[in-house]
């Protein structure tokens, strides 16, 4: 029946244990599968806190209080504490808004094969799989450097890079293009094309969202709850262009 | 990145293999000649390796004075008459060189590398992570110490003329937050790493694999070998 990439449902969630502003109050959301969805919002208004609720970052490992579910291929998340966040990580995979938080080893081609080799693919399968991703990524250059010697721009292309090799059925794209040039913008749209072409299911939070105007959601938030969520097209244009989400 | 050093390119299981069996046959051995040939050799390999003199000097500057000053106190505080005191703090001094600079010829060699080395010699990986994200953190760690130093100093912080109280306040404000970012970063770290598969399976896969090559093969064995050599020949004489 319910086997939706995600569905949210109620969900509340606040940093602080007690009082405070909740980062997300009330939100419902269902993400067909293969499709593109758009997170729109001013800063602050929880979209990272909901792309960490999506893969169980929270609650899993950052505590708060948590009210709500949250279903993965129709596998309740939440509240389920036998389901690990590394046996999540085959279904749902997270570029994080800082790569700095995501990238993990000491060169930019291990670092790339860290979600493959984690998952046993065999040694020659990753180099392909590893050589393939950085030329998409246009790191190959890079391969052998140290990530923390990396621009900007290159360290959010290895981040996008890692998670593009664990090829997981839901990718989410917490703001991948903040730190690239507009080639560096045009070419990740190109990636979400081919990813979606491929039957893959993408969240996108992106303040630049009129290049995605062939997304089948977009998704307006504002202080913790979403304001509205349909199709580009379906959106009146007058709540699209006020200032907020600008 | 600066070209590798011959040393810089070799396996690391050598370096482990050199590292471990210098350190113990000099703190087993009680005899001065024995431990100042084995530093000669030690220099050797240093130097026909290709390492950079003046880096090592640099580097392990503050070690190496620290050892000279320890020298100094056990020749003159260790009660015994002389030569006895010499004899004793030139060993203690050249122990201590031994392992120093087996130690820098561990740092010939890059941290990814010695991760598989780990690994392939049959440490559990998640230990062997352990190891090498800590090794890892030391340069970025020591990275913020300069920025925050930096930082102080462009705020109007004089930190050359200073009471010695001052100075520890001062330092104490540079250590703190360092020691509160290494813990978060160290949180955001398993995080990154759980979010990306790490230990959702009961083992895992290594797309590089190390290979043992003529020169890492004859390292492993001969410095070993020139060891108990050495120390025959020292028992003849
Ligand atoms: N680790 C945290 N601890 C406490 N509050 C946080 C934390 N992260 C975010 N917040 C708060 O939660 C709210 C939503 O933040 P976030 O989800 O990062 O917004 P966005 O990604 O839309 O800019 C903000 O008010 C922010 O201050
Ligand atoms: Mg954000």
């Amino acid at each position: 029946m319910n086997t939706n990439p995600v569905m949210v449902r109620g969900l509340n969630f606040s940093y602080e244990e007690e009082g405070g502003t909740p980062a997300l109050c009330g939100v419902d959301l269902t993400i067909l599968s293969g499709t593109v969805t758009v997170l729109i919002g001013p800063s602050g208004c929880g979209k990272t806190t909901l792309c960490k609720c999506l893969c169980g970052i929270i609650p899993k490992l950052i505590h708060g209080v948590t009210n709500g579910e949250v279903f993965v291929f129709g596998r309740e998340i939440a509240n389920d504490e036998s389901i690990a966040i590394s046996s999540l990580s085959e279904q749902i995979g997270l570029v994080m808004q800082v790569p700095d938080h995501q990238i993990v080893m000491t060169a930019v081609e291990d670092d790339v094969a860290f979600g493959p080799e984690n998952r046993m693919m065999p040694p020659p399968e990753v180099r392909d799989l590893v050589d393939h991703t950085l030329s998409e990524m246009d790191l190959t250059q890079k391969a052998e450097a140290d990530p923390s010697a990396l621009s900007g721009g290159e360290k959010q292309r290895l981040a996008i890079a890692g998670v593009l090799a664990m090829g997981p059925e839901i990718m989410v794209f917490d703001e991948p293009v903040s730190s690239l040039d507009s080639a560096g913008r045009d070419h990740f749209v190109q990636i979400v094309k081919a990813l979606k072409e491929a039957g893959k299911t993408i969240i996108i939070v992106e303040h630049d969202f009129e290049v995605f105007d062939f997304a089948d959601q977009w998704v307006l938030m504002k202080e913790g709850r979403i304001v509205c969520a349909s199709a580009p097209r379906e959106i009146p244009r007058e709540l699209v262009e006020s200032e907020l989400w600008h | 990145m600066t070209k590798k050093s011959r040393l810089g390119a070799l396996d690391p299981r050598p370096k482990l293999m050199l590292m471990a069996s210098a350190s113990t046959a000099c703190i087993l051995a009680n005899d001065l000649i024995y431990i100042a040939s084995v530093l000669c050799m030690l220099i050797a390999t240093l130097l026909i390796g290709g390492m950079d003199v003046r880096l090592v000097l640099r580097r392990a500057k503050a070690i190496f004075v620290l050892i000279a000053m320890l020298f100094v106190i056990q020749t003159f505080f260790s009660g015994l008459p002389y030569p006895g005191g010499l004899l004793l703090a030139a060993m203690l001094s050249l122990r201590l060189l031994v392992v120093v600079l087996a130690g820098l010829i561990l740092m010939e060699g890059e941290v990814r590398d010695y991760l598989l080395a780990l690994v392939q010699m049959k440490m559990p990986y998640t230990l062997a992570f352990m190891v090498v994200v800590g090794l890892h953190f030391l340069p970025i760690l020591r990275e913020e110490a300069v920025n925050i130093y930096c930082c102080m100093q462009l705020r109007g912080k004089d930190f050359k003329n200073m009471k010695l109280t001052e100075k520890v306040r001062a330092y104490t404000g540079i250590c703190l937050p360092i020691l509160v970012g290494a813990l978060r970063r160290a949180d955001e770290m398993s995080v990154a790493m759980e979010t990306r598969g790490f230990r959702s399976r009961p083992s895992r896969t290594y797309m590089r694999q190390l290979k043992m090559r003529g020169a890492d093969i004859a390292l492993t064995i001969l410095w070993p070998a020139i060891l108990v050599v050495l120390y025959e020949v020292e028992c003849v004489f």
